[in-house]
């Protein structure tokens, strides 16, 4: 495992280095796919957002000029594939069943891959995975979005601003209706706050 | 700090986004004050909730299938390194054609002095053989002399004069000596060969506007002889002209799309007709303009698209391309090349509708007409100034009269989608369907009349623009049908609509970002 920082490890991808691109990929593989899982709720769209970003990331690394650091670069690129990949999948979707609503939809989050031993357990963290992602599902798009950034890939204001091309103003004040939103949403659900989780 | 300062300050204070100085306030207010203290961690349970649950095991196979693919991507960047670019392309073979011009005419100067190239000569030579092309001198010289004024010139000592010959009409050029030379020339070789031609002063000539697109002009000329005397030095630009010439009439016909030249743009417009020959379901239709196709085909391989290039339709071949990326790359190449248009075919669209499009998409060669009356195009104005959404103009070229064509020519032709209807501007029904981005907006449209065509069987023709959707061969009521069907669940009452009805009405599909607000309104000028 190299010890390189992000943006030395671009520098070198950039110039066709396939290791250190490699190297980036172990580091943001993660975050990427979980900004994708949480954005879309659909494992295998997911999926396909994460290698698109990738695929891109590879593609336009001999653009990265190191003015920003390289993963408020490459979330820009992640934020916008998982936007058009999301918009299509949507647009499928809404083709092969119109009448489909977010209360009818068959809660896909639930298939979610869970490592914590105990069939009991397992089902009690799917369901607040399920719970989590029913709520999260039900926000508007750029809280969503926000929220997201800050608590699933804990990036600070600075840089979610950064990333979405706004004022840190608004990613203050959407992260606040954010969290208020998913409280009520999550409350409409039926979680009862962290005495649920064991 | 009250409690309302507090609350507002709640989740940046969560966040660890206040400064030092709120922090301590916000720190002294929260341990005097329980309300506040029972918000903040019911803000704080969220975030912790997000934090646990929120990040997730990517599949195992990501990574592989990747690595396949960035590989893949190696490989065809390392080739592209030794790929001329365009430009690259279009220099060498501007080079390639004025080095060539000087090898014809500088390297391949007869012994004699004659000034032949070889392409002349060999085209001389093959008219000789079907003797098709000859003509008595003087109408060589008629023929020669509009063609060669101010093309052909020769430089150094003209040759010697030949008394016994008649002179062209063009005698004050240096045009002259070439053709007298080559009369001498024809008559030696005319006597030796063919002793019977009355006049024996036959030139071989090509027409002024070669068949063949070279353009090379008329020019008296003849097989050298080897028994011609020495002359001097001479230097004909006649092949010069010639290889400028087709040059020009490539970029003449790329841009005017009327060259029947061997080097004309292969590519044209699309028609109705050539949509089966669609690979992937995903077109690329190209004005017939070939630094367009270029541009747009660069930018698709840097995508790392594998395209197909088959007559006038680049189309993309890689089926197992993930979903997103036809629509990606379609809108790439819109952005890359003004007027290129991306279409779909009926049997595999964006997505399996039941029973497909009836009318299948084709994409025509007349221009998008501009869509909004000026009143139109001030809200319009104002409407882009404070918002930063994209947006798709679904236009229709809806007068009676060029619809009843359309359907009469059609009917006579029998082929779908047949004539090309330019919209006017002065009549129609349009439909401005705004979204998070351009791809959205686009599909969104195309979603609807998708909707339509496959329950009504008409010849409906589609094109779809970077940012437009045009309906042709419709009559107004089909029109007013398809509007209605993309305003879904709006009356043809209803001239406009806000964007909660459109949220409402599912025309949009997704609550509309603040930033990027989603408007639709259906205009009836």
């Amino acid at each position: 495992m190299r010890r390189a920082p992000d943006d030395e490890l671009a520098r070198e991808a950039a110039q066709g280095d396939l290791a250190a691109f490699d190297e980036l990929t172990v580091r943001y593989e993660r975050r990427a796919y979980s900004y994708a899982l949480r954005m879309m709720g659909d494992p295998e769209a997911a999926r396909e957002a994460a290698q698109e970003v990738f695929l891109k990331t590879w593609r336009n690394l001999p653009r990265f000029r190191g003015e920003a650091a390289f993963s408020t670069w490459f979330f820009t690129i992640v934020v916008s594939t998982c936007r058009n990949v999301s918009s299509y999948h949507r647009l499928r979707d809404r083709h092969r069943a119109p009448e489909t609503t977010h209360e009818d939809a068959p809660d896909r989050i639930a298939a979610l891959p869970d490592t914590r031993p105990g069939p009991e357990r397992m089902t009690e963290k799917r369901e607040i995975a399920a719970l989590l992602a029913r709520a999260l599902n039900n926000l508007p798009e750029p809280q969503r979005k926000m929220l997201v950034l800050r608590d699933v890939n804990e990036f600070n204001y600075a840089e979610i601003a950064g990333i979405l091309g706004c004022p840190e103003g608004t990613v203050k004040s959407r992260i606040a209706r954010a969290r208020l939103q998913m409280r009520e949403e999550l409350a409409r659900l039926g979680y009862n706050g962290p005495g649920d989780e064991t | 700090m009250n409690c309302i300062d507090i609350r507002e300050q709640l989740n940046a204070y969560i966040d660890g986004e206040l400064t030092p100085a709120e922090t301590t306030a916000a720190a002294s207010h929260l341990e005097g004050c329980e309300s506040c203290r029972r918000e903040l961690a019911a803000y704080r349970d969220v975030a912790n909730l997000l934090q646990r649950h929120g990040p997730a095991e990517p599949p195992a196979r990501l990574l592989p299938d990747l690595r396949i693919q960035i590989e893949k991507e190696a490989l065809a960047r390392r080739r592209r390194a030794f790929r001329p670019t365009g430009r690259m392309a279009l220099a060498a073979s501007f080079l390639l054609a004025v080095l060539g011009g000087v090898y014809l005419n500088l390297i391949h100067i007869q012994p004699d002095g004659v000034s032949v190239n070889r392409a002349m000569r060999s085209s001389v030579e093959q008219a000789a053989k079907t003797e098709m092309n000859k003509r008595t001198y003087a109408e060589a010289s008629k023929a020669a002399e509009p063609a060669n004024a101010g093309k052909n010139e020769v430089a150094g000592a003209v040759a010697p004069s030949q008394p016994a010959e008649p002179k062209p009409e063009t005698d004050e050029t240096d045009n002259i000596a070439t053709t007298e030379s080559d009369a001498k020339e024809e008559n030696v070789a005319a006597s030796a060969d063919a002793p019977a031609q009355p006049s024996a002063k036959k030139f071989v000539v090509e027409s002024a506007v070669a068949d063949d697109g070279t353009g090379i002009a008329a020019s008296p000329v003849a097989p050298p002889s080897p028994a011609a005397a020495p002359e001097p030095r001479r230097i004909s630009r006649s092949a010069g002209t010639m290889d400028m010439g087709a040059f020009d009439n490539h970029r003449m016909g790329s841009s005017g799309g009327g060259s029947a030249g061997p080097v004309a743009s292969p590519i044209s417009t699309g028609s109705a007709g050539r949509r089966g020959e669609s690979v992937a379901g995903y077109a690329f239709v190209a004005p017939p303009m070939p630094s367009a196709m270029r541009m747009m085909m660069e930018s698709l391989e840097e995508e790392g698209a594998n395209l197909l290039l088959s007559g006038d339709m680049l189309s993309l071949a890689d089926k197992d391309a993930s979903p997103a990326k036809p629509a990606a790359l379609a809108l790439k190449a819109e952005k890359s090349a003004p007027r290129v248009s991306m279409t779909t075919t009926a049997s595999t669209g964006w997505s399996a509708a039941p029973g497909g499009l009836a009318a299948e998409m084709a994409v025509g060669s007349g221009p998008v007409p501009p869509m909004a009356e000026s009143k139109e195009k001030a809200k319009t104005a104002d409407m882009n100034k404070t918002k930063k959404s994209k947006e798709i103009v679904v236009a229709t070229a809806d007068e009676e009269t060029s619809a009843k064509k359309d359907v009469a020519e059609k009917s006579k032709s029998g082929a779908p989608g047949g004539a090309a209807t330019k919209g006017k501007a002065d009549k129609r029904h349009a439909v401005r369907v705004k979204a998070e981005s351009p791809i959205a907006a686009r599909l969104s449209a195309i979603d609807a009349v998708r909707a339509w065509g496959a329950a009504n069987d008409a010849g409906v023709v589609v094109t779809v623009g970077a940012n437009s959707l045009e309906l042709r061969n419709v009559t107004n009521a089909q029109a007013g049908e398809i509007l209605r069907s993309v305003l879904r669940g709006v009356g043809p009452a209803t001239n406009s609509m806000s964007v909660p009805a459109a949220l409402q009405s599912g025309i949009l599909n997704s609550p509309a970002d603040e930033a990027d607000a989603i408007e639709v309104r259906f205009v009836k000028p």
